[in-house]
């Protein structure tokens, strides 16, 4: 072994004969090392892991980050003032005034006597029982309303003090639908696909622009006409150009039965 | 460096890149699956009244496939199947009480808008006992926590970020057996809704038998989120405890983009000790 040097104290030693590191052992390790980072690359920072892994660690609980544990209202001040430094045998009993200090032993000193006047809460008066988050009718139950059938599935229920609406399929999209949108470079022309729980559309992914919008697409680039051409060509397109005037220019519009909820 | 381990130290090599770059796909895009039946397999005493159903995991596309429904004894009894477009469910409602006995129902594949069919499922249960004549009673959701979740999603192919919801539900009990119940859970407050909106109702559930439901939200808005849950038996009653809100005030995830060497996927994890692994074995060929 020789010692080639020292960091910290630490000592470097490369080894010799025929174990020794040869420099194209040092490159190969450097190279999968390397490609392991850039397949690596992604989004990181707060993950569901972390987070409980932290939790754990901290002997918190795991899930919300905003689980803190409430802190003592006097944690601070017991931590700060030793019993010995409470100044409570500076002040004399004689200088205490009799009327502060509650009897501890004559409770009913504290009770508020109830007001002669005061009917109590009113009595239930039956009623016909609605969806208000009350007991109309009276027979300790809040809500029972029956579900209301909805025209295309599912029904209508009675939820915190209101009807729901009729369920939905989906929330956004139709999972595994796909829409065009477009890019500003390159093609001009992209997907973007809905994800598997049908609650978002992932990001808009460049793809080879049809022959029959080919030359719009080199022509004009990224713009309305080529999105008059997505339409026109029986596509489901994303309206960045707001076609229909509503000011949503992330809704889709045209051919897009495959993709809606409703 | 000799052939044996130039060739095993390039191979662990792609072999990482492979496992590190392709997250394990835990369900196929857009493929609608059954993933809860009601009753649930093995359901030992299912009232004779009961309708079955069959949950699929994304929204199907139903053409008149037939579900199945055959007792220990060979009979078939007739059934009328509808497809729920709005809750994602295939009913078959027996014409006529089910006698006492062993059944065996197939709910069949569907294909989805945009996918091929995915997998039906096969259930086995047994009637016994009364009629189901009365709704279920549910105090409601009684707590809920919430998260971060960022997974791969098998569609995109990107990580989706969702906020996920734990709900802790308060007892339930039912003139059927409580494990035959449905849970619908509603959100009745999110951070684009305004006091006209209306609940909304985000998912159904078997109703565990721990109490603990999870349910995932969009990542795309913070801020006040309340939820309310009610309970559904085989006939289709349906319970109170709709009345029982719970919110949680979220927050924007703190994401950012960039190079690291991660630590939390599995994935990840396998890829790096393939790639050690393969390190060690040209090492020992090599020796």
């Amino acid at each position: 072994m020789t010692e080639h040097g020292r960091h910290g104290g630490g000592a470097i030693r490369v080894p010799e004969g025929p174990n020794a590191c040869h420099p194209w052992r040092v490159r190969w390790f450097g190279v999968g090392v390397l490609a392991l980072l850039v397949v690596n690359c992604g989004r990181t920072g707060l993950d569901p892991y972390d987070l409980e892994e932290e939790a754990i660690e901290s002997g918190g609980t795991t899930g919300n980050p905003r689980n803190v544990p409430p802190i003592q209202s006097d944690a601070g001040v017991d931590a700060e003032v030793p019993d010995a430094e409470v100044p409570d045998a500076e002040i004399p009993d004689a200088e205490i005034p009799d009327a502060e200090i509650p009897d501890a032993e004559t409770p009913d000193a504290t009770v508020v006597p109830p007001d002669p006047v005061d009917p109590g809460p009113d009595p239930c008066r039956p009623a016909t029982e609605t969806c208000n988050g009350k007991d109309d009718d009276c027979n300790g139950v809040v809500d029972e309303i029956p579900p209301d059938a909805c025209p295309g599935g599912g029904a209508r229920y009675c939820i915190a003090g209101a009807m729901s609406a009729c369920p939905r399929a989906c929330e956004v999209c139709r999972p595994g639908g796909v829409a065009i949108c477009q890019h500003s470079i390159c093609t001009f022309w992209g997907e973007r696909e809905c994800a598997a729980d049908g609650q978002s559309f992932g990001s808009c992914r460049e793809r080879p622009v049809p022959s029959e919008c080919a030359e719009v697409a080199r022509k004009h680039q990224a713009s309305p006409e080529l999105e008059r051409c997505c339409l026109d060509h029986g596509y489901c397109c994303i309206d960045m150009f707001d076609f229909d005037a509503d000011g949503n220019q992330t809704e889709f519009i045209g051919n897009c039965d495959a993709l809606r909820c409703d | 460096m000799s052939r044996v381990s130039r060739v095993g130290a390039g191979l662990g090599l792609v072999l990482a890149m492979v496992v590190n770059s392709a997250p394990a796909r835990a369900q196929e895009c857009g493929v609608p699956d059954v993933d809860s039946t009601y009753p649930p397999d093995a359901a030992p005493v299912v009232p004779p009244n009961a309708i079955l159903s069959a949950h699929y995991s994304v929204p199907a596309v139903y053409d008149g496939e037939p579900v199945t429904l055959v007792s220990s004894l060979g009979d078939t009894p007739a059934i009328n199947v509808t497809y729920d477009e709005a809750e994602v469910l295939l009913r078959a409602v027996p014409l006529s009480p089910l006698p006492a006995g062993k059944y065996t129902a197939t709910f069949p594949a569907l294909r989805g808008a945009s996918s091929g069919p995915g997998l039906g499922r096969q259930i086995s249960f047994v009637v016994a006992g009364p009629f189901d004549e009365a709704p279920p009673t549910f105090a409601g959701v009684r707590s809920v926590t919430w998260d971060l979740s960022s997974e791969t999603d098998p569609c995109t192919d990107t990580l989706e970020d969702r906020l996920y919801f734990d709900f802790e539900l308060g007892a339930a009990t039912d003139d059927a057996a409580t494990s035959l119940l449905a849970v619908l859970v509603f959100e009745t407050e999110h951070p684009g809704s305004s006091s006209s909106t209306p609940p909304q109702q985000i998912d159904i559930q078997p109703l565990p038998a721990n109490g603990k439901l999870r349910v995932f939200r969009p990542a795309s808005s913070a801020g006040k989120r309340c939820f309310a849950a009610v309970t559904r038996d085989l006939v289709g009653f349906v319970s109170g405890g709709g009345n029982a809100e719970v919110c949680e005030e979220t927050i924007e995830p703190p994401w950012f983009e960039g190079c690291s060497v991660s630590r939390t996927r599995s994935a990840s994890t396998a890829g790096w000790l393939l790639f050690i692994a393969f390190l060690a074995l040209g090492r020992r060929a090599r020796a």
